[in-house]
């Protein structure tokens, strides 16, 4: 599960991130009018209703809400898996597997996107990981 | 709606009958069968007779179609009305909704509201209900009992709740499960033997989470004049509510669920009673900790007091507001469409006076609420509140 952009392992969805030098990057949209932000991508904003939205490219970094360790199998996933909740500085939860590899996690940790690997189909995603000290 | 005065020329809906067909898992049980079971026991429990009925809802996630005329051709009832609903495990409530909205309205007086489910026949059967293709959170490993492990580490982190305490909730469950008849499962645990089940998604244990259950649920309804005329004791809806959920994006706390919040708020303007008025409830508790949340959505105490109230006992049988004395999804067991009219069935029971040794002394106003559906991007699915008296 280490970082490799030259990787050609086709990603878990298209359109939703980008893998490059500095790792993996969420691709969202800013709304021009109200300045809101959404991830996933959006063509209209679903709080104005305007459609002029900005692709941008949303931050790496963000601070953990919660996450859970899950026991049961899951597509894509051995367990135990861990998964959880990072809010982002574009005020945007984002739900996305997390790395902890054995560090203490807590409210508020701040954590950075990281390659992740889905195994069925070893296909491309990403994950959170505490930003090392 | 709720900025806006409710409409003043709605009749007054009761219920005069409830049945269920026996809850747990029967493959070799038709779903028709599950749902002619519940019909019967409805009809026959109202005194109407198939032919007096005038409009019916049937609700269904899992397969075939036309889920109302193939249960109802069994008990004699066809070229009526016939509608047929999916609204995830909201499905049954929603039923419900519709059918008030038809008879308070006055395009009939007397209908039928069903849910019915055979999950071991289903897509889902044995396994955890899958994620769509475009479920961008589905895809990258959540699943039901983790959205809801999720929201236990938030409760654990902003509300002090411990293990144990999700622990008691499901003792609480299968301690009214184990007076109840109906229910699948009817063993007591201690909260030790819930906490040392399988663990699921952390904190949720194998027994903090609803079973897969094959089962049905119907409510013989009818306008209040309707019951007189026929001399039926009516249970009176003095609110019935559905809402959708709202945008994700909007959520602020993740120990909520907003439109929760608003079907039930929108409930008891529309009932003219608070929650202090509640004798009994009966609420969507899939997961032990989700009970916790309801509790402050419906108001049962003011925020941040949910452990608080479960730890008082006030929520349990013989307490002040006893919430899910059928046992619940937890232990009396969750088809998923089957729920929101069964706990409708089970509220009518509390307010009747016949749910034996469950019973709520002298229960007069009761509330079951039910909630379904998990996408990405919004919420959740629906919200739906009734609220009935006697």
């Amino acid at each position: 599960m280490s970082a490799d952009p030259q990787s050609n392992a086709p990603p878990f969805q298209a359109g939703v991130f980008e893998i490059d030098s500095e790792g993996p990057c969420l691709l969202g949209s800013r709304c021009q009018s109200c300045g809101r932000h959404f991830f996933p991508r959006a063509a209209l904003c679903l709080d104005c209703l305007a459609s002029d939205l900005l692709p941008v490219r949303l931050s790496r970094s963000g601070v953990l809400e919660c996450f859970t360790r899950v026991h049961m199998p899951a597509p894509g996933f051995k367990p135990p898996y861990e998964v959880g909740y990072v809010t982002l500085p574009e005020k945007l939860r984002v739900f996305a597997p997390i790395q902890s590899d054995g560090r203490t996690l807590e409210v508020g940790t701040k954590m950075q996107l990281v390659p992740f690997r889905l195994i069925d189909g070893d296909r491309q995603a990403y994950a959170f990981a505490p930003v090392s000290p | 709606m709720s900025d806006e005065e409710a409409p003043r020329n709605l009749r007054e809906v009761c219920v005069i009958g409830i049945g269920t067909s026996q809850f747990g898992k029967f493959p070799e049980r038709p779903f028709n069968a599950l749902g002619v079971e519940a019909v019967r026991a409805a009809l026959a429990d109202s005194g109407v007779s198939p032919k007096q009925i005038q409009m019916a809802y049937g609700a269904r996630i899992f397969l075939e179609q036309i889920t109302a005329q193939v249960v109802l051709r069994d008990v004699g009832i066809a070229g009526i009305e016939m509608i047929n609903v999916e609204n995830a495990c909201a499905g049954g409530a929603t039923a419900v909704r519709a059918l008030w909205k038809d008879i308070a309205s006055g395009f009939c007086d007397i209908g039928i509201a069903f849910g019915v489910e055979s999950m071991t026949t289903s897509p889902v059967a044995g396994k955890l209900i899958a994620p769509s293709k475009d479920d961008l959170d589905g895809q990258l490993g959540s699943n039901m009992p983790v959205v809801f492990a999720l929201i236990a580490k938030r409760l654990m982190a902003t509300h002090g709740a411990t293990a144990e305490d999700f622990a008691q909730v499901s003792v609480k469950s299968h301690q009214a499960a184990a007076l109840n008849p109906a229910a699948q499962y009817r063993k007591t645990f201690t909260v030790e033997e819930i906490m040392a089940s399988r663990m699921v998604a952390e904190p949720i244990t194998l027994l903090e989470c609803c079973p897969n259950t094959d089962g049905a649920a119907a409510v013989v309804m009818c306008s209040t004049a309707m019951a007189k005329k026929l001399g039926k004791t009516p249970i009176r809806f003095l609110a019935s509510v559905l809402r959708s959920s709202d945008y994700f994006f909007r959520k602020q706390d993740l120990t909520s669920f907003d439109a929760g919040k608003r079907a039930a708020q929108d409930a008891y303007e529309m009932a003219g009673i608070g929650p202090e008025d509640l004798d009994v409830v009966e609420l969507h508790d899939a997961f032990a900790p989700e009970e916790l949340l309801h509790y402050e959505d419906l108001g049962l105490c003011k925020p941040g007091e949910s452990i608080a109230l479960l730890r008082s006992g006030a929520t349990s049988l013989g307490g002040r507001v006893p919430v899910n004395s059928s046992g619940g999804l937890l232990s009396l067991g969750h088809p998923l469409s089957a729920s929101g009219v069964r706990t409708i069935c089970d509220v009518v029971q509390q307010l009747r006076g016949t749910a034996g040794p469950r019973q709520k002394e002298g229960a007069r106003i009761g509330l079951a609420q039910m909630l379904g559906g998990n996408v990405n991007g919004l919420e959740m699915g629906a919200a739906a509140v009734h609220i009935l008296a006697r």
